[in-house]
């Protein structure tokens, strides 16, 4: 652990303001949310229990995600397989894609703000409805009177346009 | 980004939402030999997956925003301790002209109104899920911290109709009985936190910390009440949960309620969250989520369910280098 009050300072600051970051990097490597928060749970412990080896002067971010690696894989082991989205080797494959990805992370949810004022109303409520009010695609069907197939297309249409919605802003804005 | 990208894209979207919504074990089997085949497709994975969570985070903090809907104060317990020795000179100032009946919950904006123009970023300390029954124990508070205890719950799979809202469990409260005699017609559970694990020693200044949980009622057509209660104390759990409910009144102590009110017929899951400010040493919080009804408790509540329990503790960016 850190050795005094302020490297406890630093490295609590440090943590704080990357752990969004981190919790990306947990979720792209899992694909669901739960796992993901345990995840990242887990992640911030561990940091903490190592935090006496970190380096003030050195990035935190890449450290940060070496111990998150680690607990992602921990969990999945942990883990049945029929809940995961990922095998492990695929995981494992995929951690450097996700470092870089989740780095982004701050910038890619700032430009998220500006594309998500631009989509209709319903369309906001939808995304609300399934990503955090639960409702699965059959009750978003029974909700919008719409056919579960087409629930199921508009979402996946709606993450593609804000996706290319967020690249096209960092085009712009680089 | 160009057409193969665009349907790359697609593609694997696509085979994620049939893998999460179907459980379709082939789909399951597709993508993950996409992804070690494809390292284009590892990369726009990682970035959609990325993105999905950017996504997540900005509709939660608009869902929280519009469900902070917070009821008239309930019960007649005091519902805001500050402690002598916590000497956060804002907070008292912006809560000191609130009227007395209305404290619990003007507190809560009025520090928010306050703190409005100071970031603050969220360290999760908690947020197990309800996936793992054993760390639940029988009746009333627990002596340990990591286990739940319960007035009257159950933990459940998908049941007469209603889904977690997270993983495959969720926490049933059933109703207490009109003719018990427990202090509360609430059904309640507590969790009690030992924050010395958690990297909170190291928060200093204005550090907060932030109870979410969600309900959902299983009879929608009457009213609920829904409670979130969150109590720091300087003492280890061992020691915070002897003779624990005396010293949720004594001044050493910080103790934050808050209740609210869902109308009928609202149905589905509802999000609500808590702020305490959090005292520095403190080495022990203890919270209380309960749900109960609006009216007089001469009719027994509905059952309700409870799933997504999370705490943070909110730090000012402030204190970041």
């Amino acid at each position: 652990m850190a050795t005094s009050a302020q490297d406890s300072s630093r490295f609590i600051a440090a943590l704080t303001r990357h752990q969004p970051a981190l919790e990306a990097f947990c979720h792209a490597q899992l694909a669901n949310r739960q796992d993901a928060q345990e995840a990242l749970q887990a992640t911030c412990v561990k940091l903490w229990e190592k935090s006496g080896e970190w380096n003030a002067e050195t990035e935190f971010l890449p450290w940060a995600f070496a111990v998150a690696r680690f607990t992602v894989l921990s969990h999945i082991r942990d883990r049945m397989r029929d809940r995961l989205v990922f095998d492990e080797d695929v995981v494992l494959a995929m951690a450097e894609e996700t470092e870089v990805a989740a780095t982004q992370f701050e910038e890619r949810r700032e430009m998220l703000g500006s594309c998500l004022e631009k989509l209709k109303p319903e369309h906001r409520d939808l995304l609300q409805g399934h990503y955090i009010g639960g409702h699965s695609v059959r009750q978003l069907s029974g909700t919008t009177g719409r056919s579960e197939s087409a629930v199921k297309m508009i979402l996946l249409r709606l993450r593609e346009q804000l996706s290319a919605c967020i690249q096209r802003q960092i085009r712009i804005c680089p | 980004m160009n057409s193969d990208s665009s349907s790359l894209d697609h593609r694997l979207l696509a085979l994620l939402q049939a893998v999460r919504d179907t459980h379709d074990e082939s789909a399951r089997a597709t993508l993950n030999e996409l992804l070690r085949a494809d390292p284009a497709a590892r990369a726009a994975m990682a970035r959609l997956l990325v993105d999905e969570q950017a996504l997540i985070g900005r509709l939660r903090d608009d869902s929280i925003v519009s469900l902070l809907d917070p009821a008239p104060l309930a019960e007649s317990d005091k519902v805001v301790r500050l402690p002598r020795w916590f000497t956060w000179r804002p907070l008292i100032s912006a809560a000191a002209g609130i009227v007395l009946g209305m404290f619990c919950t003007s507190m809560v904006f009025g520090f928010a109104a306050q703190r409005r123009f100071e970031k603050k970023t969220p360290l999760v300390v908690y947020s197990p899920g309800l996936e793992i029954a054993e760390t639940f124990v029988a009746s009333g508070l627990p002596k340990v911290a990591g286990q739940w205890g319960a007035d009257s719950a159950v933990v459940v799979t998908t049941e007469n109709g209603v889904k977690p809202m997270e993983g495959r469990q969720m926490l049933r409260l059933d109703p207490i009985p009109l003719e018990s005699k427990a202090r509360s017609r609430m059904s309640r559970v507590y969790q009690v936190l030992d924050l010395r694990s958690q990297p909170t020693p190291g928060v200093t200044g204005d550090a907060e910390v932030q109870v979410t949980a969600s309900f959902f009622a299983a009879n929608s057509d009457v009213s609920s009440r829904y409670l979130i209660r969150a109590v720091a104390l300087n003492e280890s759990p061992e020691q915070a949960t002897k003779g624990f409910w005396p010293k949720t009144d004594d001044d050493g102590v910080v103790s934050v309620k808050q209740t609210f009110d869902k109308s009928p017929g609202e149905q589905g899951w509802h999000t609500f969250s808590l702020k305490m400010p959090l005292p520095h040493g403190a080495q022990t919080l203890v919270f209380l989520l309960g749900a109960g009804t609006v009216e007089d408790g001469s009719q027994p509540a509905p059952t309700h369910y409870l799933d997504d329990v999370h705490v943070s503790v909110l730090t000012p960016q402030s204190t970041q280098p």
